[in-house]
C-alpha cells in the first residue's frame, strides 16, 4: 500500500520539480524546433524514418566529441584541440586503412582493425600531450589546447599532403558507416554506447565524481587527497581518444578523411552543445543527457534548414543565438534559485 | 549544554596532542619561539593572540601543513613527524582552515566524502562505481548525531547558510578525524544566530570526546565555549589558564603583554 502510494506521489513530484532544471527547458526548445519543422515543411520531408536515420547519423561525431567536451568542462577545463585531433585521427587511420588492405579486399578485415587502433591511439596520444603541459607542466588548458588545435591540423595535412585523404576500403563504408542496426544507423549506436559509458563514468563512478569535485574547487579536492594531476591527465587523454573515435566515425561514414577545415565547427558545435547543456565553464556542473540534448539542437537546426531550402548558413546564427540565449537563461535561473533558498 | 555537564571538570581527559617547545622560523620572522600545549580528550582549547602571536603557525604545525625548526608534536603519547597534512590525517588529526575547502557545486554527502568516496563491494566496486546510499546514509546519520544544522544533506553546499557551510566543514572534520580537530577562526564570518548554531556544534564535538583546538580573536566566544584557554604573544606562551578561571580582562592584558 505504502509502495503504491508513494510512487505516483514521487512522479508527480518528479514533473513539478522538473521544470527547475536547466535540461527540461533545452528539451522544450528541442521539441519546439521538431514540431515547428514538422508543421512548416512539406509533408513527408522532415518527418520521415529516412531523415530520422540522416539526423541520427549527422548527430553521430558530435555526440562523440561533446561527451569528451562535457567531462572535460566539468572539471573546469577545456579541449579546443578535438577538431583538429578528430581531423588527424581520421587522416592517420584513413592512411593505415589503405595502407594495410593494400587495394586488395583480403586484408579488408585487418586494415579496419589497425585503423581503428591508429585512430583511436593517435587521438589518445594528441590527448597525452595535452594532458601532461596541463597536469604536470601546469600551463592554462586554454593555452595547451590552442597551441595542440593548430599543431595536430598542420600535422594531419603534412600527413594527408594537403589534401582529404580517399580510397579507404569501399567495405568499411558499407559495412560499418552505412549499415544499420535494426533500423538505427551504426554511427549512432557506436557514438549512443560511447556516451553511455561516458555518462556511467561521469555520475556513478569514483572518477566522475573526482571531476566534478576538481571543477567545483580544485583547492578543497587536493586537500581532500584526491590526485589531481593524474586525473587532469587521464581526462585530456579521454577526451583525445573520443576525438580519434569520432575521427573514425568519420572515415567509416563518408570514406574520406577531410582536412580541408579541420573540424571547427564541428568543435564549436559540441562546446555549444555541452554549454546549452548547461555546463558551466568555470567547472562543477554539467551533465551528460542535457549535453546530448544540446547536440540534437544544433543538428535539427541543420537538418530542418536544409530541407527547407534555407542557407546553410543560418544554422550557425540561429545556433549562436541559442548558445547566448540558454546561458543568460540559465544565470537567471541560478540566480533567483539562491536567493529563493 | 552546559560546557561541563558532558566530561565533568575542563581539561580532565587524557592528553591527545602535545605540542612541546615548538620553534618556527620564516626567513627572519620568528614566528614561533618555544611555543607549548596540551589538547586533552573532551576539551575544548582556544588558542589565542593578536595578529602575529603565532596562532595560525601554531594550528599549521599541528595539522602538518609547517614543518617546525625545532620542539615535538606527540600524538596519543608518541613522537610525530609530518611530512606532509596527510600524514596528520592518517592518525586522526582534521583542520577546518577558514576558507572551509568546500566544492560549492557538490552535496553535503559529496563534500564529506571528498577523496574518501566509498565504492560499492563486489564487480561495481572494482570498476569504481560509488555507493552513493551508504554515504548518503553515514552522513545523514553524522549530521544528526552531531546536530548539523542542515536538514537535507543532498543539497548543494552552495544553497546553505554561512553557518550550515561551517557546519558541513566541522562536522566533515569530526567524521574523520579520531581524536583531533583542529579549527581555524570558524566564526568569523558569521553572524550573530549561525555563530551560536556553530559554537553549539563546537561543544558536540567535545561531549563526543573529541580534542578541539579552537584558534579565535573572539573573546566572548571562547570565553563561552572554551574549557582552557592558551595565549600567544609574540610567538611564545603568555599562559594558560582554565577558562572558568578568567575574564575578558586577564585575556586582552595577556595578549597584550600586561601580565609580564
Amino acid at each position: 500500500m505504502l509502495m503504491e502510494q508513494a510512487a505516483p506521489r514521487r512522479l508527480a513530484a518528479a514533473f513539478r520539480s522538473a521544470p527547475a532544471t536547466g535540461v527540461f527547458w533545452i528539451l522544450v526548445v528541442l521539441v519546439a524546433l521538431i514540431a515547428a519543422f514538422a508543421l512548416i515543411l512539406p509533408a513527408d520531408t522532415f518527418v520521415t524514418t529516412f531523415n530520422a536515420q540522416t539526423v541520427a547519423g549527422d548527430a553521430s561525431t558530435l555526440l562523440v566529441l561533446a561527451a569528451g567536451a562535457t567531462v572535460v568542462i566539468i572539471s573546469g577545463g577545456l579541449d579546443l584541440s578535438i577538431g583538429s585531433v578528430m581531423t588527424f585521427s581520421a587522416v592517420a587511420a584513413a592512411l593505415t586503412m589503405k595502407s594495410v588492405s593494400d587495394g586488395s579486399s583480403d586484408h579488408e578485415f585487418t586494415a579496419a582493425l589497425v585503423g581503428v587502433g591508429v585512430g583511436v591511439g593517435s587521438g589518445a596520444a594528441w590527448g597525452a600531450i595535452n594532458g601532461w603541459l596541463i597536469a604536470y607542466a601546469r600551463l592554462p588548458p586554454f593555452v595547451v589546447t590552442l597551441g595542440s588545435l593548430g599543431a595536430a591540423l598542420g600535422a594531419a595535412r603534412l600527413l594527408s599532403g594537403g589534401s582529404n585523404v580517399s580510397g579507404t576500403p569501399a567495405s568499411i563504408q558499407e559495412e560499418v558507416g552505412l549499415a544499420t542496426v535494426f533500423g538505427v544507423p551504426l554511427p549512432f549506436v557506436v557514438a549512443a554506447i560511447l556516451v553511455l559509458a561516458c555518462g556511467f563514468l561521469l555520475s556513478r563512478t569514483r572518477w566522475g565524481e573526482h571531476n566534478y569535485l576538481i571543477g567545483s574547487n580544485e583547492e578543497a579536492a587536493r586537500r581532500g587527497g584526491i590526485a589531481i594531476s593524474r586525473h587532469l591527465f587521464m581526462l585530456y587523454v579521454l577526451s583525445g581518444a573520443l576525438a580519434g573515435c569520432a575521427g573514425l566515425i568519420e572515415v567509416a561514414r563518408f570514406a574520406v578523411a577531410s582536412v580541408s577545415t579541420g573540424h571547427t565547427t564541428e568543435l564549436i558545435a559540441a562546446l555549444a552543445a555541452v554549454v546549452i547543456g548547461g555546463a558551466s565553464l568555470t567547472g562543477g556542473i554539467g551533465l551528460m543527457g542535457a549535453s546530448v540534448v544540446g547536440v540534437f539542437i544544433p543538428v535539427v537546426l541543420a537538418n530542418g534548414l536544409l530541407i527547407g531550402g534555407v542557407e546553410r548558413f543560418w544554422q550557425d546564427v540561429v545556433v549562436g543565438i541559442i548558445l547566448v540565449a540558454a546561458v543568460g537563461f540559465d544565470q537567471w535561473r541560478r540566480a533567483r534559485e539562491v536567493s529563493e533558498s | 549544554m552546559h560546557p561541563s555537564s558532558a566530561t565533568g571538570q575542563a581539561g580532565t581527559g587524557e592528553p591527545v596532542l602535545e605540542l612541546r617547545d615548538i620553534r618556527k622560523a620564516f626567513g627572519r620572522v620568528e614566528a614561533l619561539r618555544g611555543v607549548s600545549l596540551t589538547l586533552r580528550a573532551g576539551e575544548v582549547h582556544a588558542v589565542m593572540g593578536d595578529n602575529g602571536a603565532g596562532k595560525s603557525t601554531l594550528l599549521k604545525v599541528a595539522a602538518g601543513v609547517v614543518k617546525p625548526d625545532g620542539g615535538e608534536v606527540r600524538a596519543q603519547g608518541a613522537a610525530v613527524e609530518f611530512a606532509s597534512p596527510l600524514d596528520a590525517r592518517r592518525i586522526g588529526i582534521e583542520t577546518v582552515y577558514q576558507d572551509l575547502a568546500l566544492a560549492d557545486h557538490r552535496s553535503c554527502v559529496a563534500n564529506v566524502y571528498i577523496g574518501r568516496e566509498v565504492r560499492r563491494s563486489g564487480l561495481l566496486g572494482h570498476l569504481g562505481v560509488l555507493d552513493r546510499a551508504a554515504m548518503t546514509d553515514r552522513t545523514s546519520q553524522a549530521f544528526g548525531q552531531l546536530a548539523v544544522p542542515v536538514s537535507d544533506v543532498e543539497r548543494p553546499v552552495r544553497m546553505l547558510s554561512g553557518g550550515q557551510r561551517q557546519g558541513v566543514a566541522i562536522a566533515r572534520a569530526a567524521i574523520w578525524a579520531k581524536t583531533i580537530v583542529l579549527l581555524d577562526e570558524p566564526t568569523a564570518a558569521l553572524g550573530v544566530r549561525q555563530r551560536a548554531a556553530v559554537d553549539e556544534l563546537i561543544k558536540n564535538l567535545r561531549s563526543r570526546h573529541y580534542g578541539v583546538l579552537l584558534i579565535s580573536h573572539d573573546v566572548p566566544q571562547v570565553l563561552e565555549i572554551s574549557d582552557r584557554v592558551t595565549v600567544l604573544r609574540l610567538g611564545r606562551n603568555a599562559g594558560t589558564r582554565d577558562t572558568s578561571d578568567v575574564d575578558a580582562t586577564w585575556v586582552v592584558t595577556a595578549m597584550v603583554g600586561g601580565h609580564s
